[in-house]
């Protein structure tokens, strides 16, 4: 072949075109979390410290859990307003059967379920019923909101096993908290699964052009729903590692406006609500990133308002460097 | 094609008006339940109540219509509410003065929402999320996180009675009545349509779609400003946290419920976001006078609003099946 | 008769990136007259037709409309000028009413519904039409709605109309009651340009014919003293490729059979059996059925009725298959390429390798991505796809590129029965050659296909057999060497 090869586009690069590949999709972001982290390293007191390294990756992973869900949520261009609220929900009644029967892995169990099932009937109604995405999860997310508080009446369930804490919200060694290795583990498997499967492909065409996608044999249907019962899975592995951490569960912890956060992990990550785009590997990055701001702005003791409008100028100028680059790439 | 006469079935029927007889199901049932359901009164307040979703849900139809969408809308509100109280407390600006203020601030912000998408190309969604983010912010900042009591004036303005009628109803009801007017009966209302119609051939017929797509922006922003001062007057507080809170999904799904698509390019004010909104807010109103228990509320809610959704796609997919037909 | 109108075109040039789309042509034209402009993809018609209506400017030359230079820079100029561009896809706001269809781009201030109404009446009417301009444009059928578009010129003080390929989506008869209305233009001092692919339409209609290559004018004069044979050399600047269907096949072996086929009003009951080997073709004019026979069979579009059955080669014979696993034994080359055809923002061999991703795994979990590229490469050599490489963007190739990539595609996939719809359309006449011999070869290694097209030629060029369809009904059969143009449409109305 006389001319130099392109690089792969997106999602199927392969080991040799990595570099190139950062250099496409994540690069930017990544220069600008390892800068980010030695200008607050050096400027902030107490960034730099193993424990609130830590500490960020565990904000990172309540972020990033869901937004792994919502990553192959937005490739099909939908959208899952529910999530933080599930997670909230889910874990609520999950631990309502843990204190109940103080059997932790039942408890996990039944938050894990409860999840799914949310996901279920958000992947049954777009899929099967052909609703649209943001209505169908809206409407789902005013539900999990009601079940919460009726089951709660403001306060949070909690009395759940020791083992249950133990197991979830312990540190590896001493220093590495067991949800952070959840969320690497996590967001791995996705990673592979959205890369390297027949099921990541076939979503991706789902993505680009569904009649397309239907012509080639893929059943659009099925990828539609799988992906809203994934969104559920995630949020309730979410759900548990929350519950676990603050040693209750209540409606607080999955606040309808969560799901800004976790929306902008994912379009921070290279995601695109039109659809198509996206990868797990931007999105992790994406939810420290979101992190990271607002651990140094509770560091710094900025007003905690501000760390809205800085999260929204970053969102809109995301977006912005997103359109610049699909302009060049046009030309 | 024209020997086809109209035959309708019954399941055809049902399908096409579940929405209507799922809101009617629901009202007889209140009816029966509560003698205070359809009561003057009782719609009276309901109206009070649903004034700001209206006018937040008017400014979104068009916006709709046009294909885009628009999540700053209750931030907004918070702002201008923001601006009109802080006015009227710090610099003793009169009341009405103090409204414009606060429109002129939503104006303001919809011209940004729509800079962002219109020139610079921005997603409408994630530019709206962005500026829903700032603006929230900027909320908290000028009331520094603090609640505001609303001055007397307000409570004049609140409590003034024209026709037993409160203020807000006139407000609201007028502002969609204009707008309706305007979409239906003006070049630029019909111009709206065709953009979301179709962009592309209303660009090549010679519609400034960027300028129509704009000036929907800056309405909406504006009727934001109205909405969230409005709200404010309900609650007779300035809540930096809750006033517009969730406003821009409650109005996306009147507008849906009654009958606007999401799509674009169809849609209408009155009847549709009218009935959308009545329908929404009469769902809370009758569960209160039935004396439900308040925690229930949202979930009677979410469960009726997915029906309703529900409904309304089994009405779309039979007209794709019929129209594949032809 | 009001005044004549000329146009006159002067040395127009247009550059591209690239590319030099015409190349100093010039046209005259006058009222009353209609122009028949044809020529390949790629030769320039669109171009000249962007150029009058508005889309771009040119890069040189001028435009006169009676003897005043012109300058057109939006479409709107071109209204101003009496220029109306009806476009192939009716360019329609689909939930407005047809008045506001006509009028909504001259709207100001309030709007007048009684005016409006009445305004599209008398275009309407003009046109011998009636439609109720206050139904929405989405409860019209799709040669209404061209109408409506032509009135929309009409309103708008057109006297220079440029359509452009307007039948390509047509019946028969709604294709007859535009040739009216165009006449009726005609008469009424209307110049008119017809971009057409189909060259009979261009001698019923036209005076005049304009053959356009790369750019340049090569053919301009009357219509009847040209003959086709003169055209279709000028057109592509050589002999034709031709294709070689000459032999007499015999088949034997069923590999397919279709039952009682039914999905709404069509297919109606459509039966038929395809043999192994055997190219087989669906004729029937524009909303006869045919995609949708392809779609139901493909469990695309749900069927109401009906069995399919396929030799599945496992010694078995003709065994029952559900609709909606079809498409693990067949591939459809489908008739629109952007639509549903490919998946344009990736790559070459990202498109080739997905409908078949099953066959390429690494172990029961993995993709293997090598394999894939490699076979694409093989592939790609194999079709005489011109790409840079397997990575370039399917996007960036050409029409008649695009296309063999999507065959490209199947052929990995090694379908038993291949449904191909309108190979051809779009695409230029050196690819469409290409194409139809690969359909001949992949019959002569044993494959079925079932192809569905509007030309005759066509079908007579790669066919064994030919059904036809009328209204969603099979109304006849016939074997390659009766396949005649009088016989088809004897048979399809």
């Amino acid at each position: 072949m006389g001319k130099k090869e392109a690089p792969p586009t997106g999602t199927a690069a392969v080991k040799h075109s990595l570099t190139e590949k950062l250099k496409n999709e994540n690069a930017a972001l990544i220069l600008l979390v390892i800068v980010s982290m030695i200008v607050f390293g050096i400027t902030v007191p107490n960034f730099m410290t193993v424990g609130n390294i830590f500490n960020l990756l565990v904000q990172a992973s309540t972020i990033g859990l869901p937004a792994i869900g919502l990553t192959f949520i937005l490739i099909t261009a939908g959208n899952d307003l529910s999530l933080p609220t599930n997670m909230a929900c889910s874990a609520i009644l999950g631990c309502a059967v843990m204190q109940k029967t103080q059997n932790t892995f039942l408890g996990v169990i039944a938050i894990l379920a409860i999840a799914v099932c949310f996901g279920v009937i958000n992947g049954f109604s777009v899929a099967k019923l052909k609703m649209v995405p943001m209505i169908v999860t809206l409407a789902i997310q005013t539900l999990n909101v009601g079940i919460s508080e009726f089951y709660t009446q403001g306060t949070s369930v909690g009395g759940l096993p020791q083992s249950f804490y133990r197991i979830f919200s312990s540190s590896l060694f001493g220093v590495v908290p067991v949800s952070v290795i959840i969320f690497l583990l996590t967001a791995f498997v996705m990673h592979q699964i959205l890369t390297k499967t027949v099921f990541g492909r076939e979503l991706f065409q789902t993505g680009i052009n569904e009649k397309a996608a239907r012509v080639n044999g893929v059943n659009t249907t099925r990828i539609l729903f799988v992906i809203y019962v994934i969104g559920g899975f995630m949020a309730g592995i979410s759900g548990v590692l929350m519950a676990a951490r603050l040693k209750a569960a209540g409606t607080s912890m999955g606040p309808v406006s969560a799901f800004n956060n976790i929306i902008c992990a994912c379009v921070l990550g290279g995601a695109s609500v039109w659809g198509g785009k996206g990868t797990i590997l931007g999105t992790l990055i994406g939810s420290i990133v979101m992190a990271i701001i607002t651990n140094v702005m509770n560091l710094l003791n900025v007003n905690f308002f501000v760390t809205y409008v800085v999260k929204g100028i970053i969102i809109i100028l995301v977006c912005y460097l997103d359109v610049l680059r699909n302009q060049e790439k046009e030309r | 094609m024209k020997l086809k006469t109209k035959q309708i079935s019954v399941k055809d029927f049902l399908i096409k008006y579940a929405l209507f007889i799922l809101i009617i199901a629901l009202w007889i049932v209140y009816g029966i339940n509560s003698p205070h359901f359809f009561t003057i009164k009782n719609l009276r307040s309901l109206l009070t109540n649903a004034a700001p979703l209206l006018i937040y849900a008017t400014g979104m139809t068009y916006i709709l219509i046009l294909g885009e969408i628009d999540l700053s809308v209750g931030s907004v509100g918070a702002v201008a509410s923001a601006a009109w109280i802080l006015s009227m407390t710090k610099l003793d600006v009169p009341l009405a003065a103090a409204f414009l203020i606060a429109l002129l601030i939503g104006a303001a912000c919809g011209l940004l929402t729509g800079f962002m998408v219109v020139k610079l190309r921005i997603n409408a969604f994630m530019a709206s999320l962005g500026m829903q983010f700032i603006l929230r912010g900027i909320c908290y900042l000028s009331a520094d996180g603090e609640q505001i009591l609303t001055p007397k004036d307000v409570h004049t303005f609140a409590n003034y009675r024209l026709l037993t009628l409160s203020p807000l109803i006139y407000i609201s009801l007028s502002i969609a009545a204009i707008m309706m007017l305007i979409y239906k009966y003006t070049a630029f209302g019909r111009k709206i349509q065709a953009c979301g119609c179709n962009r592309e051939a209303a660009k090549t017929i010679g519609i400034n779609v960027d300028r129509i797509k704009w000036s929907a922006f800056i309405i909406s922003g504006m009727l934001a400003g109205l909405a969230g001062s409005l709200q404010c007057v309900n609650f007779g507080i300035l809540l930096p946290g809750s006033i517009g809170e969730g406003s821009e999904f409650l109005a996306i799904t009147a507008c849906v419920l009654g009958g606007t698509s999401l799509m674009g390019g169809t849609g209408s004010i009155i009847p549709g976001t009218l009935i959308g909104v009545i329908f929404y807010y009469s769902i809370e109103n009758g569960l209160g006078l039935l004396g439900a228990n308040v925690y229930l509320y949202p979930i009677v809610r979410g469960i009726v609003i997915y029906l309703a959704m529900v409904t309304d796609s089994l009405k779309f997919s039979v007209g794709r099946r019929k129209s594949k037909g032809l | 008769m009001a005044e004549q109108i000329t146009l006159e075109i002067k040395n127009i040039s247009k550059s591209f990136p690239g590319v030099r789309a015409l190349d100093h042509v010039s046209i005259e034209a006058r009222g009353g007259e209609i122009i028949g402009l044809i020529g390949v993809n790629g030769a320039g018609k669109s171009t000249l037709m962007n150029i009058l209506g508005g889309v771009f400017p040119q890069t040189e030359g001028e435009i006169r409309i009676n003897g005043q230079e012109i300058q057109i820079k939006s479409p709107q100029d071109a209204e101003k000028y009496g220029i109306g561009f009806i476009h192939q896809e009716p360019v329609m706001f689909q939930y407005m009413t047809v008045a506001e269809n006509i009028s909504v781009s001259r709207l100001h201030g309030k709007v007048n519904y009684k005016e409006l109404n009445a305004a599209a009446r008398k275009h309407l009417e003009q046109m011998n039409c009636d439609i109720d301009p206050r139904k929405r444009v989405a409860d019209l059928p799709i040669g209404e709605r061209q109408m409506v578009e032509i009135a929309r010129a009409l309103s708008s003080g057109g006297k220079i109309l440029l359509f452009d390929e307007p039948t390509a989506s047509f019946t028969d008869k709604e294709k007859q009651r535009l040739f009216e209305v165009i006449r009726e233009l005609k008469k009424a001092g209307s110049c008119i340009f017809f971009i057409s692919h189909f060259l009979d339409e261009v001698e019923e209609l036209t005076d005049r014919t304009i053959v356009l290559r790369d750019g340049k004018v090569v053919i301009n004069g009357k219509t009847a003293d040209i003959s086709r044979k003169d055209i279709l050399r000028n057109m592509i600047g050589g002999e034709m490729a031709k294709v070689d269907n000459e032999e007499e096949r015999k088949f034997e072996k069923v590999l397919m059979r279709v039952d009682n086929l039914t999905a709404g009003d069509k297919p109606d009951h459509v039966s038929f059996d395809l043999y192994e080997g055997e190219v087989l073709g669906i004729w029937g004019l524009m909303g006869a059925g045919r995609t949708e026979i392809l779609r139901a069979l493909y469990g695309l579009d749900k069927a109401d009725e009906g069995t399919v059955s396929l030799d599945l080669g496992d010694g078995r014979g003709l065994q029952a298959i559900p609709f909606a696993r079809m498409s693990e034994y067949c591939g459809y080359v489908t008739e629109a390429r952007h639509d549903d055809g490919c998946l344009l923002p990736w790559s070459v061999w990202e498109n080739m390798s997905a409908p078949n991703l099953k066959n390429y795994k690494r172990n029961r979990l993995f993709l293997d991505f090598n394999r894939q590229k490699e076979e694409s490469r093989v592939y790609c050599k194999r079709l005489n796809v011109k790409t840079p490489s397997v990575f370039t963007k399917v996007s960036t190739l050409s029409g008649g590129n695009q296309q063999k990539v999507i065959m490209a595609k199947w052929l990995m996939k090694k379908p038993k029965v291949f449904f191909i719809d309108e190979p051809t359309r779009g695409v230029d006449v050196g690819a469409k050659a290409e194409i139809q011999r690969m359909v001949r070869e992949l019959a002569a290694q044993g494959s079925s296909c079932l192809v569905v097209s509007s030309e005759i030629e066509e079908l007579s060029a790669v066919c064994d057999r030919v059904v036809i369809l009328n209204r969603g009904r099979l109304t006849g059969e016939l074997l390659k060497k009766e396949i005649d143009k009088d016989t088809l449409m004897h048979l399809c109305v």
